[in-house]
């Protein structure tokens, strides 16, 4: 017998609801304390098209899916087929027979149908009902107390009144006694509730993202819609007026940067998110930031490009393009999240980063990362200090105050509008310490020199890069975003495989964290991992580092690295 | 001591327009308005765009800030937004506010941000040379249009009427008293305030120069014209070319941007304390 170990998934159609159900599982595995994973596979419609929903559970924190499925749910005419070779062997498969032509063949698993939408028209007097039939059926299977499902319908059901809650409650209880009755206890899963359940939070890194920012400080967020970074908006949106936030869905991403800049310039601290086409819009502003040496902290949620390219997918395909957007040289910060944990710590950071060093910080991440769901312990935030720079308060300005002075570290003293002695002006033209323009040879090299100066400030204060997993390691994998989950796992695979692996993920990537030369030296056997074609943080290492990492793990599918995929992929560099 | 328009100059230079732009006109109006209002320089705000006139805040002593051509609007509402009990005044030519900048000025005046917009109106693209503005006639012959301007020119008065614009003016450079006291009113006036301000360019467009608009332009407020009547406003705004109506075409009074939001109630955001904000709260929300 399992317990509280699987891989979950639910698979239909787009629009027919089956984010509900799939949100029910996660829900109940929650309550029953344990720690989920999850990711969602779509495409890019409303409605139509099959859609997964990949949840995985476990009693100690999870970091990545995998594509091995425990128990399937098939509520549409495709996923039982789709996925049949997918699921695990003693694995099982609950599916409508009435939706499925052909016949399912697979000895080594439990098949278990179940009439869902039959018994959802007769229960509720609607097909679609055949979602919660089917979700009973799953808690039926898992040998699962029904009380706590029902208490969720009436949760998420009560707005609709009584009558919905309870022929919902009824196709439940129907798909509950129907596994009951017709397949007893066959399945060797269960999902029993921890005794210690501990103070967990269950977010997508869009919102951990948003709330590091909220932590941090942030007052203005403009915002175009875009997947897959749209769940920055809605979560600020949602808690603007908790946390007295400006959150603002403006026109476009001129309008989103340029704002954001603008309140950033005026005092506050702003963000703006978006995925790469809108960022691409925002090239120009980035720059402006950089010259008027504005903090903004723009967020960009990878999706694979180039243009519209998969609108609903995830990709590693613009670090090349957050590193050298628009035109000319200018300072700037470019980090990455690996985990749910770490976009709420690196969002925080990435404001006192802009205010530190006065430049825009793009903190990048991607779908996989930023629309997939992890269970969190309660963050310490106590540590957490909110350090604004060189801005100065009123008391402090000098008289003859020069908004771009030279100073040894490459930052100077800031205003901001309001303040008395403080009035400059900021342009984007080359300019004086003063702000007043100037095209004069000695002028433009000391102040271009003195602002890139801030470059080095900021490599030298970054933290350095750590190696994680065993010393002496036969095989070091080098990767930065997301990657570090299914990464991370890998490595454990191939230690148990007698695979000796370690890990070295990049947080910060522009400028080039400290002591990434250092490990690499060290490496027997660096493996470098990325979802883009050209190997793009390869590139970035060699041209930095003049160390050519030879091997590599490429995907461009527009699907997450899994961690199978990754230690397949090392294993075959063995051969 | 009453403030001169030597309070808002700033020593670091002198404005570099060609002689008798009618940029200097409008650097003069500003400043006099901004005496008269009384206003603190280190609690103004003056952001523009790209061009001629856009170099503005240069020779200002306020806080200023020149952004990119067609972003004025964006930026400065940003800047607004982060700090909402200064004013703000926002200017630019006509190809930074109704070429490339056409989304912000629509979508400002929707939001009725409360700034004040002045647009220098000189139907040519001065500062790359010549080439014609949006608001060039058609069959203008520039560089860029050597056998004639193929397109009609934007009306940016009749523009703002129809975008909720709550406030919407024109002023001439070369009537200085009248644009004084129209950038004051504008000042005043709660909400995004459009002043579209013609402008010979001396340089570039030797068809319309003072003589052409002193001659064709007239006082809106001499007239029996009502400014609350909408109507009677994009009537007004169809004049030209036969005639250039001055002054403030329509003016209502509508909730700004963020008159409806709580979290502009205690404040200026940017007075806001951020030193230690409490997430734990959230952190409960999306428990279960």
């Amino acid at each position: 017998m399992k317990r509280n170990e699987m891989n979950f998934m639910i698979g239909g159609k787009a629009g027919e609801g089956i984010e509900v159900p799939g949100n029910m599982f996660a829900e109940l595995c929650m309550r029953a304390g344990l720690w989920l994973h999850v990711t969602q596979e779509f495409y890019s419609v409303i409605k139509g098209y099959n859609s997964i929903n990949q949840i995985r559970v476990s009693e100690s924190p999870v970091l990545a899916h995998n594509n091995h499925y425990d128990l399937v749910l098939s509520v549409d005419d495709e996923t039982a087929t789709k996925y049949l070779a997918d699921i695990v062997p003693d694995g099982g498969l609950v599916y409508d027979p009435a939706l499925i032509s052909g016949t399912l063949k697979r000895d080594d698993i439990h098949l278990f149908p179940v009439p869902m939408t039959a018994i959802a028209k007769e229960r509720v007097g609607l097909g679609l009902a055949k979602n919660i039939v089917g979700i009973g059926a799953c808690m039926g299977l898992l040998d699962c107390e029904i009380q706590p499902l029902m208490d969720l319908i009436v949760k998420t059901f009560a707005r609709k009144g009584d009558e919905v809650v309870h022929k919902n409650i009824d196709a439940a209880q129907a798909g509950y006694d129907f596994v009951r009755e017709n397949y007893g206890r066959e399945f060797n899963y269960q999902i029993k509730p921890l005794k210690e359940i501990g103070k967990k939070f269950f977010v997508n890194g869009n919102e951990a993202m948003t709330m590091g920012a909220i932590k941090a400080g942030c007052k203005f967020v403009s915002e175009y819609p875009m997947t897959p970074s749209s769940g920055v908006l809605h979560t600020m949106a949602k808690h603007a007026q908790q946390y007295d936030i400006s959150v603002n869905h403006v026109e476009d991403e001129l309008a989103a940067i340029n704002m954001a800049v603008g309140a950033g310039y005026a005092g506050v601290r702003s963000l703006a998110a978006t995925s790469g086409g809108g960022f691409a819009l925002m090239t120009e502003a980035i720059g402006m930031a950089g010259m008027i040496e504005a903090p903004v902290v723009i967020i960009e949620v990878q999706r694979p490009g180039p243009s519209t390219g998969l609108p609903t997918r995830t990709g590693q395909g613009d670090l090349r393009t957050v590193m050298h957007a628009s035109q000319g040289e200018f300072p700037r910060v470019v980090l990455s999240p690996g985990t749910h944990e770490e976009a709420f710590y690196m969002a925080f950071e990435s404001f006192n980063l802009a205010e530190k060093y006065q430049c825009p910080v793009i903190l990048v991440s991607e779908k996989y990362l930023a629309e997939g769901h992890a269970t969190l312990p309660y963050l310490k935030t106590d540590h957490l200090t909110v350090d604004r720079g060189k801005l100065l308060k009123e008391s402090e300005i000098k008289e003859g105050f020069k908004r771009y002075a030279h100073s040894a570290d490459g930052v100077s003293e800031r205003t901001i509008p309001g303040q008395k002695g403080g009035a400059h002006c900021a342009t984007t033209y080359e300019h004086l310490e003063s702000g007043y323009f100037t095209e004069e040879i000695e002028d433009v090299k000391k102040i271009y020199a003195r602002r890139m100066k801030k470059m080095e400030t900021i490599e030298k204060n970054l933290p350095p890069a750590k190696l994680e997993g065993i010393a002496n390691a036969e095989y070091t994998i080098v990767c930065w975003g997301a990657t570090y989950g299914p990464a991370k796992e890998a490595i454990e695979m191939l230690s148990q495989n007698g695979i000796k692996a370690n890990l070295l993920h990049i947080k910060y990537l522009l400028p080039l964290q400290p002591g990434v030369r250092e490990i690499l030296e060290t490496c027997k056997h660096p493996v470098i991992v990325e979802g883009n074609f050209t190997a793009q943080l390869h590139g970035v290492i060699a041209e930095k580092l003049g160390i050519e990492i030879q091997d590599k793990i490429l995907d461009y599918s527009g699907r997450p690295f899994t961690p199978d995929f990754i230690s397949n992929g090392v294993k075959s560099l063995m051969k | 001591m009453p403030r001169t328009s030597k309070d808002y100059t700033s020593s670091a230079g002198k404005p570099n327009w060609c002689p008798g732009c009618g940029d200097f006109g409008i650097e003069a109006a500003m400043k006099q308005a901004f005496a008269q209002l009384d206003l603190d320089p280190d609690k103004v705000m003056l952001i523009t765009g790209i061009g001629c006139g856009a170099n503005m805040p240069s020779w200002f002593s306020t806080y200023g800030l020149i952004t990119l051509h067609g972003r004025a609007v964006a930026v400065a509402t940003g800047a607004h937004l982060a700090n909402h009990e200064l004013p703000v005044f926002v200017e630019g030519g006509d190809g930074d506010g109704y070429g490339i900048g056409m989304g912000h000025f629509i979508h400002g005046m929707r939001r009725n941000v409360n700034l004040t917009y002045i647009v220098g109106d000189n139907t040519v693209y001065g500062l790359t040379r010549g080439q014609c503005s949006p608001t060039a006639d058609k069959g203008s012959k520039s560089v860029s249009t050597p056998f004639g301007n193929p397109d009609p020119p934007v009306n940016p008065i009749a523009l703002a009427l129809a975008n909720h614009c709550s406030f919407v003016a024109r002023g001439f450079a070369g009537n200085l008293p009248h644009l004084v006291n129209l950038i004051k009113e504008a000042s005043l006036h709660k909400g995004f305030s459009l002043i579209d301000v013609l402008q010979p360019c001396v340089t570039f467009d030797k068809t319309r120069g003072y003589k052409f608009y002193q001659d064709l332009t007239y006082d809106l407020q001499s007239t029996d014209h009502d400014m609350s009547s909408l109507e009677q406003a994009f009537k007004r705004a169809y004049e030209p070319p036969t005639k250039f109506p001055i002054g403030i075409f329509y003016q209502e009074e509508r909730s700004i941007y963020e008159d409806d939001l709580p979290q502009f109630k205690k404040g200026a955001l940017v007075h806001h304390d951020i030193s230690n904000i409490d997430v734990i709260p959230l952190f409960q929300q999306y428990s279960f």
